[in-house]
């Protein structure tokens, strides 16, 4: 039995059905990040376990108790918003300590909780700005803080650093993976950006359209995504059709070329299916590639230079390939225009069903 | 003879030219933006500056022209300390219920979440109605609640109540409030609905999920953010009311001594002519005009930090 338990979650506002029939189980101790789109109902979902908003069907169990009937202020969860929302009228002190001040627990007590608190953000020396006088990070360092003193039993994020540039986030994202190391506090974090959510959970759920769409550790949902949604929502992606030859033998064509799959495919022969290749599981043939690995003829259009990589836009037939390869000091580098063999494991083929909207690649 | 050119004065290069000109036509735009505002200077030369000049000064003088501090003696005369104290009681009255009743208003359509129709709707009413005063709001409350106003023979004749023996009597006092409340609420909603559209739903929420109670937040969070905004508005309707004079003179015709018309009686009036007192006594509420819009300004500056 998880720490928290979502059973059959549905919300209707009217008659749009913004999160349905959606099951979770989160360890004690988890980090589990909502990971979609724009809509798709991560924030509805939060609200529900803060208790701002009820769902239209389905429990929440948190710690073995349903929640349905118990009020925000009972729930004790900390959560922590987009927005920081910290309270205006009070310094960062008065803010963080507020939880522990509203519960009658003695100021002495209080102020060295405080403390150990502005310690622990590192921001000894600002415990006396208000919110205005703080930058967007330090805010939400205090709206941590904030949520954190009263001992929650989880942490809820609602999309925490998006409202911060770029430098700021990565640093802070790591903080609150530490901090939440640290205090081992069960975490659901929403996010739409796919590198956070790989970056610092323990799972990541992908949502779309109010349901979980795959749940699994970073490596897994990167390596191995289930559906070609959560395949192109995470990551660079090739993406080309392809129709099975051998389902047994895992032989599928893309135009004019035979790839080979580490498995058999799952689909009938003769059926489209898509076949999924990373960017960085592509390489320019070299006399160290497989004898069974698979090749694709092209042309190269475009290189980017993105320092550590360089990443080639290779054309393929009438479709693009995007390669990433490490900018490595025995790289030798193509030129434009130049006839390439561009080279693949048979492992790297990922194989998805054929449906869905059409997609070349992304970057 | 120095280098000129080393102190700034620009090159004769024909690139200097240019910027030279640049420079020029930068001033002149910026000097131009002023320009745009000069009717607004004049303006408030000609009907601010040069009125409340002469008047401070008339306070001063007596009618010969000579100087004297008798003007300010006799505003110490019981009836004129009394009209101030109406005028202050008044003010302070019916922007303390004014406020009251727009807070609620204001309250009920931006944090009631009642439907963006009705707030629209009262937005629009308000900003008519506060502007709605002087002698047709007079007559309207006149026909509607003077002694033959409309719903007083309503009253009588329907439900056999008159008005005017409970003790409610138009022209007086609460009768005067009454109707300066009718600008005041209107007033109210304009001036505090932006500060309540300012408190962030996340605020409650926070403080929800930190186990607040509603008495909680509003106690450590939403009065205390709410005050600067709420005093500012409330002085603000204070001085509404204080300078307000066709009202109350059409609706009593002089009859509750309010300063406004008694500073119209002195300086126009045939009976009590004595401008220089009149000038004295406007002097006397420009003080607590200015008072007001200090604290007024300083009040939002307060509440401006906070609310974003
Ligand atoms: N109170 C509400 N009333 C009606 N519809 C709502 C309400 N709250 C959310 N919705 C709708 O529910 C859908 C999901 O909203 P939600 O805020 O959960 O999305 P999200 O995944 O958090 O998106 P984002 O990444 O943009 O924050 C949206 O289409 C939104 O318009
Ligand atoms: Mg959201």
């Amino acid at each position: 039995m998880g720490f928290i338990e979502l059973e059959g979650i549905s919300k209707n506002f009217g008659c749009n059905t913004v999160v349905n029939e959606l099951s979770l189980s989160v360890k004690k101790g988890e980090f589990v990040s909502f990971l979609g789109g724009s809509g798709c109902g991560k924030t509805t979902m939060l609200r529900m376990i803060a208790g701002f908003e009820t769902p239209s069907k389905g429990s929440i169990l948190i710690n073995n108790v349903n929640v349905s009937n118990i009020p925000p202020a009972r729930r004790k969860l900390g959560m922590v918003f987009q927005n920081y929302a910290l309270f205006p009228n009070m310094t960062a002190r008065k803010n963080i300590g507020f939880g522990l001040r509203i519960s009658g627990i003695p100021r002495t007590e209080t102020e060295k909780r405080v403390d150990e608190m502005l310690d622990l953000i590192h921001m000894t020396q600002f415990g006396d700005h208000y919110p205005h006088q703080l930058s967007g990070g330090q805010q939400q360092r205090v709206a941590l803080a904030r949520a954190i003193i009263v001992k929650p039993g989880a942490l809820l994020l609602d999309e925490p650093l998006s409202a911060l540039d770029a430098k700021i986030r990565i640093q802070l994202r790591d903080d609150i993976r530490a901090i939440q190391q640290q205090l081992g506090i069960t975490t659901i974090y929403v996010t739409h950006d796919q590198e956070e959510a790989l970056s610092i959970s323990d799972r990541v759920a992908v949502m779309r359209e109010g349901r979980i769409e795959q749940i699994g550790t970073p490596l897994n949902i990167y390596n191995r995504p289930a559906t070609s949604y959560v395949a192109s929502f995470i990551g660079t992606l090739n993406m080309f059709y392809g129709s099975v030859v051998d389902a047994e033998k895992g032989v599928v064509t893309v135009g004019e070329s035979l790839l080979r799959t580490a498995e058999s495919i799952s689909v009938d022969s003769g059926k489209t299916v898509r076949v999924a290749i990373r960017p960085e599981a592509l390489s320019l043939f070299n006399n160290e590639t497989m004898s069974d690995a698979n090749f694709l003829p092209g042309r190269i259009e475009t290189i980017k230079f993105l320092g550590s990589t360089v990443r080639f836009i290779i054309k393929f037939e009438d479709k693009f390939i995007s390669m990433d390869c490490f900018n490595t000091p025995q790289f030798k580098m193509p030129q434009k225009g130049e006839q390439v063999s561009v080279t693949f494991s048979r492992e790297a083929c990922q194989i998805l069903p054929g449906d869905a909207i059409p997609f070349c690649y992304h970057e | 003879m120095p280098d000129i050119s080393a102190q700034g004065r620009p090159h004769t290069t024909d690139a200097g030219h240019i910027s030279f000109f640049r420079l020029y036509a930068h001033r002149i735009r910026r000097q131009a933006r002023w320009l745009g505002l000069a009717p607004f200077f004049i303006f408030l030369f000609a009907f601010m500056i040069i009125p409340a000049s002469s008047l401070i000064v008339g306070s001063f003088q007596d009618n010969t022209g000579a100087l004297t501090f008798d003007n300010f003696i006799h505003l110490l005369k019981p009836n004129i300390v009394s009209s101030y104290l109406i005028t202050i009681n008044l003010s302070a009255t019916t922007a303390v219920l004014g406020g009251l009743g727009g807070l609620l208003i204001a309250y009920a359509i931006s944090l009631g979440g009642l439907p963006q129709g009705i707030r629209s709707f009262v937005s629009t009413f308000s900003g008519v109605a506060s502007n709605f005063a002087g002698v047709p709001l007079a007559f309207a409350f006149i026909s509607t609640l003077g002694r033959a106003g409309f719903i007083t023979v309503l009253l009588r004749s329907i439900f056999g109540i008159d008005l005017y023996d409970t003790g409610f009597n138009l022209y007086s006092f609460w009768g005067l409030s009454l109707t300066y409340i009718y600008f005041q609420i209107p007033l109210m909603v304009l001036i505090i609905q932006p500060a309540l559209d300012g408190m962030k739903k996340e605020w409650r929420e926070a403080s929800e999920n930190l186990g607040a109670s509603a008495f909680q937040y509003w106690f450590h969070v939403g009065i205390p953010v709410l005050l600067p905004s709420l005093s500012a508005a409330v002085i603000l309707l204070f001085g509404n009311a204080f300078g307000a004079y066709a009202t109350a003179y059409a609706l009593t015709g002089g009859l509750i001594n309010l300063v406004p018309i008694l500073i119209g009686a002195q300086i126009r009036g045939n009976v009590l002519h004595d401008p220089n007192l009149g000038y004295a006594l406007a002097f006397g509420m420009i003080i607590i005009m200015t008072a007001s819009i200090i604290a007024y300004l300083w009040l939002q500056r307060l509440s401006s930090r906070w609310i974003k």
